[in-house]
């Protein structure tokens, strides 16, 4: 009776064998999608991939991977946060205006205070009042776009500009192939991986994802485990906003509004379930520089813009389907 | 091992009458209008089962979440060895050593059993990192204890057989040395071998020395596990029976009429028959 229902063995054909094995590897079929990607498009625009194009590329999935960090964790929580995109844009845009008067560091911090703010109270409607993440994180991103907007008009004389630290940062590389942003990506990105796989916090994060109930009931404080992740999301989306405005060399109210569909879409291609309680950041990266490759890949077949969307929109429906059928477990 | 009632001694059906690990006294609880539990007073003591029995409804669960905090009562005293304590979520309860496996096998289904022993108090080693390790061997400690078939320590439970799962849910009640145990329904979603193997786990908890709350619908269970049988029936304590001074019929009549043995007319009894 024991010992019966243990792990599954494989058994069976070569194509059983290989489920498995990928099923125990998830990176590895992201990984060959990404090459496969790559060399697509090689073939597509002969010369094209060079190490600038690398470079560029990972400029530009940098704070798209920043942005899918927030979506993985509170969806491994089963939440989801859409305000992302608006709290980036914030960020960006009240940096872009207060740094002339401030200088660009104040600016950036000062920059990420609202972000925060926005994030605590999802975290505190989420997480306290219960409300869903859904309808919580869109709810807020209204009151942002709106908040932004009556910024703006009160702002008509300041006018933006993105710091020379701040485009050094997000738009310049290193030797000509090492994005600068990396220098903040790789220790923040480090830090997510190791928080989620080796604390405690990360630990019940996959916990509350998987049976919220069990862990209230194992004396989990819940409500307080969902309003610190909120607020980092917040934070965390608010520094994408600060990376991408120096990608871009400026900064709108709606600058980072686009990469709310792809910050949900890296983490969910990366294999995070949306219902929460499995998955983690290392595919949340890779997906990241999918989609950012496929938005090239699509960009130099020189498709009307609605070829554009409606291929992209396909795509990712049909990467997510496939890669979860692959890693599903038994 | 099957269902059928095994004669036991004298010794064990009757533990020594210490003072009681738990009193509840009028306990009260009502939702609305409705009286879930009206003025229960129940106690519990070292090394005892007491079976808690009841149709559905009769505010045995209500009981229950107000000893493992998941309900406060309205008015009534719990004592825990005696001291008054007031106990208002799980975390009060826990740290008055009760425990509770609830019914549904509260575990996190893709966490590995070592995860779930160890569920909201992580062990940490150095700079604040997850020690695995330490709880995979606690863990394997326990389940020598426990379970030494159960040999799972990497998989996801979900993977695990029903026993096995209700090991894991057992392997965290005991972890941090629970005195006292209310076991909802624990062989409710167990095959009859499952079930053989949580009976002979609570038999070898009650010889360590812990006091247990069965609550069960299985009128065998109750029977082949419990020391005292308190039969509850809207929201009140019909009475509380020495296992071996009752038989089964007469438990079902508490049950069913929700009178003592001796109150029962025998035309009630026939006509449940």
């Amino acid at each position: 009776m024991t010992g019966s229902a243990t792990a599954v063995e494989p058994r069976g054909g070569p194509l059983v064998v290989a489920r498995v094995w990928l099923r125990d590897r998830p990176l590895v079929p992201l990984l060959l999608l990404l090459a496969g990607l790559v060399a697509l498009l090689e073939v597509v625009q002969p010369g094209i991939v060079s190490v600038n194009w690398v470079a560029s590329t990972m400029r530009f999935a940098i704070p798209l991977a920043i942005l899918a960090a927030c979506q993985t964790m509170t969806m491994l929580t089963g939440g989801i946060d859409l305000s992302v995109a608006v709290v980036a844009s914030m960020s960006a845009y009240v940096m872009a205006t207060t740094q002339s008067d401030i200088g660009w560091l104040a600016a950036s911090l000062v920059a990420l205070v609202p972000a925060g703010v926005v994030g605590l109270v999802n975290g505190i409607g989420v997480g306290l009042f219960r409300v869903h993440p859904l309808i919580m994180t869109i709810s807020m991103s209204l009151v942002v776009s709106g908040a932004v907007n009556v910024y703006a008009r009160s702002n008509i004389t300041g006018g933006t500009r993105v710091p020379s630290e701040i485009t050094d940062l997000g738009g310049q590389s290193l030797l000509g192939f090492l994005p600068n942003s990396l220098i903040v990506f790789i220790p923040l990105a480090a830090l997510i991986l190791v928080a989620l796989r080796r604390s405690g916090y990360g630990r019940l994060l996959y916990a509350v994802g998987d049976n919220e109930v069990a862990s209230r009931l194992a004396g989990v404080r819940v409500g307080r485990v969902l309003v610190v992740l909120y607020l980092i999301s917040g934070l965390l989306a608010g520094f994408a906003g600060l990376i991408y405005a120096g990608v871009i060399g400026s900064a709108t109210g709606r600058l980072v509004d686009p990469f709310l569909l792809p910050s949900v879409a890296a983490a969910v291609i990366g294999g995070t379930s949306i219902f929460g309680g499995r998955g983690g950041y290392a595919g949340s990266i890779v997906g990241a520089l999918i989609l950012t490759v496929l938005v090239t890949f699509l960009n130099v077949m020189q498709a009307p813009e609605a070829v554009r969307q409606i291929l992209f929109g396909a795509i990712i429906l049909a990467v997510a389907a496939t890669y979860t059928r692959i890693t599903e477990g038994s | 091992m099957t269902a059928i009632p095994q004669p036991e001694t004298h010794a064990t059906s009757t533990p020594p009458r210490t003072a009681p690990i738990v009193a509840m006294n009028d306990i009260r609880v009502s939702f609305g209008g409705v009286h879930a539990v009206d003025g229960v007073s129940i106690d519990l003591h070292e090394g005892e089962v007491v079976g808690l029995v009841g149709g559905n409804g009769a505010g045995k669960s209500t009981l229950m979440k107000v000893l493992s905090g998941a309900q406060v009562p309205d008015s009534g005293e719990i004592r825990i060895n005696g001291q008054r304590v007031t106990i208002h979520n799980p975390r009060d309860a826990r740290a008055h050593g009760i425990e509770t496996i609830y019914q549904t096998l509260a575990l996190a289904d893709n966490l590995d059993a070592p995860s779930n022993v160890f569920l909201g108090r992580e062990l940490v080693g150095g700079l604040g990192t997850l020690d695995d390790a330490a709880m995979e061997s606690a863990t394997r400690e326990l389940m020598e204890r426990l379970n030494p078939r159960f040999k799972n320590f990497k998989a996801a439970v979900a993977s695990l057989s029903g026993g096995q799962r209700q090991s894991v849910a057992i392997a965290r009640a005991i972890q941090f040395n629970a005195q006292i145990l209310i076991m909802d329904e624990p062989t409710a979603a167990l095959g009859p071998a499952e079930t053989a193997q949580v009976r002979e786990l609570i038999r070898q908890l009650k010889a360590d020395g812990l006091g247990i709350f069965l609550i069960s619908h299985d009128i065998h269970d109750v029977f082949d596990l419990s020391d005292r049988i308190s039969v509850m029936h809207q929201g009140e304590i019909v009475g509380t029976v020495e296992r071996a001074g009752v038989t089964t019929d007469q438990v079902l009549a508490m049950i069913i009429l929700g009178k003592k043995p001796d109150e029962v007319t025998s035309e009630e009894l026939a006509a449940l028959h």
